[in-house]
């Protein structure tokens, strides 16, 4: 069991650079859907608050578990994409009330409807401003899925041509300086042992890196190869030789992996995905 | 038991992400091409990694590539049929639009190009203008939709509703001010706005965003307007979501995610705008394998875990049942390397 857990060290970083990431403000999980970024992220957050580390928890566009966050005592950043809106408005144009006024028209609902980017690039703002005003937070966002959360990082550089003026401009660029410094935000994106996902991933990456987002980490979960099963029966055997066809096939295999966990309630997976990030990161 | 499911007109593979639905989609598309049937398969969210499974190029994206049916096949002495599959490319879409409403030279427009980019907002609101007009071609018996997942196949089923509050109220009154100007110049448009209610609306836009937002979005929206005849008549095809008589829902998951009570509130949530025939499909199913799997009677140890723990997940999935679905069919794992293999051996599934 030793040695499966060695295995799934970090391979290639050294302890200093996990460190480096330990110390980062805004973590992102993203990746392939049903890859476990929502478990990952919990698991993630309830091992830097048992580093004692000051952690709020926000998500886009999923439909949380409050309970588990609840049993997990992870503190919940409360910010939805309408009140974030708002409140930049409110907070620009210098008046709850007309924020409140215009937001509520059918002009403005539609607009921001029909522009996703906007109503990104005020949540994008609303988090990074809420970090630069408590020095001593790390905030960790459960992203939607690759396409999604794509749309999301690409929104406040797609629009820094457009907003050459305006009081949105600075903040444009705010929001772009701070996903872009390393020592600011990490990006982790998820993907199991297959073909398929890992194509998908590859590919998210390189489009988040041309961005010029620099640090962006990719995970192998759910791998059965490092669920270290003595004596396994043919289909996971099968399973098992298929993983590392793929990772092979693809040149992924210097990257973080976790193991699939036999487990069935989502609790006790946290909680195992909290025991390997602590065998991993200390 | 699967052949009981009647090919309709449109066919609509839903659900969260992961589980499976471009392939399992692709595999019904094959099946009903092998069974003599004309199929269209229209993928939203298309991946580069879909694109290699159909040996599409992409010069081919955003328009319609006959796919040969041996390109699944390990045999060449098989019974030769094709499909048609569109990956969504909604830049293609607004050209086809542009085209059929005389409407020139908004490709250039910033905010029209971040509107079509993937996921940019308007990619739901196109798949249905071409699914209504491959449907008007006649040329199909069925027509296969592949959507993305999770909230964003809500956002699809909510696209008419959308583009007919956008086209209703919402910004009407631009509309009305600019879209009869011939040969608008796309500066200095928000200057000549005097009197109207919008001017408040757009000043303060202005204040934030600064005058060129303004203006780019203006003239995206009249361009947009301008095509409203194809957006409206595209939307009539909703109607035939909630119609048993024309329409297939199958809700995709998938027993190595054991996302259930997502799967459940989907089907909520898309309950007011589709049918009840919803089929629910089990994919990566086990079952077969475990089945086969004899214990020795004293093992007592890891594996029996294993076993047990396995077996429980196919079993929340058995009982769903009982959860108000027309048919439950299992789909079991492949496990084989070759995506195109999947395609085939998922395509039997459907007969037997």
């Amino acid at each position: 069991m030793k040695e499966d857990t060695q295995n799934c060290l970090w391979q290639g970083f050294s302890h200093s650079k996990s460190i480096d990431i330990l110390n980062r403000k805004l973590f992102i999980f993203t990746g392939k859907g049903g890859t476990g970024k929502t478990s990952l992220a919990l698991a993630w957050a309830k091992y830097l608050i048992k580093k004692k580390r000051k952690v709020l928890l926000n998500d886009v566009g999923q439909n949380p578990d409050f309970e588990l966050r609840r049993t997990l005592k992870i503190p919940y950043l409360n910010l939805d994409m309408n009140s974030c809106m708002k409140d930049y408005m409110a907070h620009k144009l210098g008046s709850v009330i007309i924020s409140n006024w215009i937001m509520d028209t059918s002009f403005f609902k539609s607009l921001f409807k029909i522009l996703p980017s906007l109503s990104y690039i005020t949540y994008l703002g609303k988090i990074i401003k809420t970090l630069q005003e408590d020095q001593s937070l790390t905030i960790v966002i459960d992203a939607e899925s690759s396409g999604h959360a794509l749309a999301m990082l690409e929104s406040p550089f797609n629009f820094k041509d457009i907003f050459l003026s305006g009081l949105l401009v600075e903040d444009l660029h705010q929001i772009i300086n701070y996903l872009s410094d390393q020592n600011n935000t990490t990006i982790f994106t998820l993907c199991n042992p297959s073909n398929m996902a890992i194509t998908e991933t590859q590919e998210l990456i390189s489009k988040i890196s041309e961005l010029g987002i620099p640090e962006v980490y990719p995970i192998i979960n759910n791998s059965y190869h490092k669920a270290g099963i003595n004596n396994p029966p043919d289909f996971i055997k099968k399973k098992i030789n298929l993983e590392k066809k793929s990772m092979k096939d693809t040149g992924f295999q210097e990257v973080m992996m976790l193991p699939h966990l036999l487990e069935l309630e989502d609790i006790n997976i946290i909680n195992e995905l909290t025991n390997q990030l602590r065998e991993i990161f200390n | 038991m699967n052949s009981s499911i009647k090919n309709k007109n449109i066919e609509i593979f839903c659900g969260t992400g992961g589980v499976g639905k471009t392939t399992l989609a692709t595999s019904r598309a094959l099946y009903l091409s092998r069974m003599g049937k004309q199929v269209l398969i229209i993928t939203i969210d298309p991946s580069k990694r879909l694109k290699q499974v159909l040996d599409i190029t992409d010069s081919d994206i955003g328009k319609i590539k006959t796919i040969d049916s041996n390109l699944f096949y390990q045999r060449k002495n098989a019974k030769e049929t094709s499909f048609d599959a569109l990956l969504m490319a909604p830049l293609e879409t607004l050209k086809f639009i542009n085209n059929l409403n005389n409407i020139s030279n908004n490709l250039q427009n910033p905010i029209l190009k971040i509107l079509m980019r993937p996921s940019g907002g308007l990619n739901e609101i196109m798949s249905i203008v071409e699914l209504s007009r491959h449907l008007q071609s006649n040329k199909y018996d069925c027509i296969i939709l592949d959507t993305p997942p999770g909230q964003n196949f809500i956002d699809f089923l909510e696209a008419g509703e959308k583009i007919h509050n956008f086209f209703d109220k919402s910004f009407l009154e631009i509309f009305k001010k600019f879209s009869n100007q011939p040969g608008h110049k796309p500066h200095g448009l928000f200057s000549n706005i005097v009197s109207s209610g919008i001017n408040k609306l757009l000043a303060y836009l202005e204040k934030v965003t600064g005058n060129i937002f303004v203006n780019n979005f203006i003239d995206a929206m009249i361009s947009i307007y301008k095509a409203k005849d194809s957006f409206l008549e595209a939307l009539s095809v909703q109607e035939k979501f909630k119609t048993s008589k024309d329409c297939n829902w199958f809700l995709v998951t998938s027993v190595e995610q054991q996302k259930i009570s997502d799967a459940l509130l989907l089907k909520a949530n898309a309950k007011k705008y589709i049918n009840d025939n919803i089929h629910l499909l089990v994919n990566k199913s086990l079952t077969p394998f475990l089945e086969k799997w004899k214990l020795e009677a004293d093992e007592k140890g890891s594996l029996l875990n294993l076993k047990n723990t396995l077996s429980k997940r196919e079993q929340r999935f058995k009982d769903m049942q009982l959860s108000g679905f027309k048919q439950v069919v299992f789909f079991p794992e492949i496990l084989c390397d070759s995506p195109q293999q999947h395609v085939f051996e998922l395509n039997k599934a459907w007969e037997n």
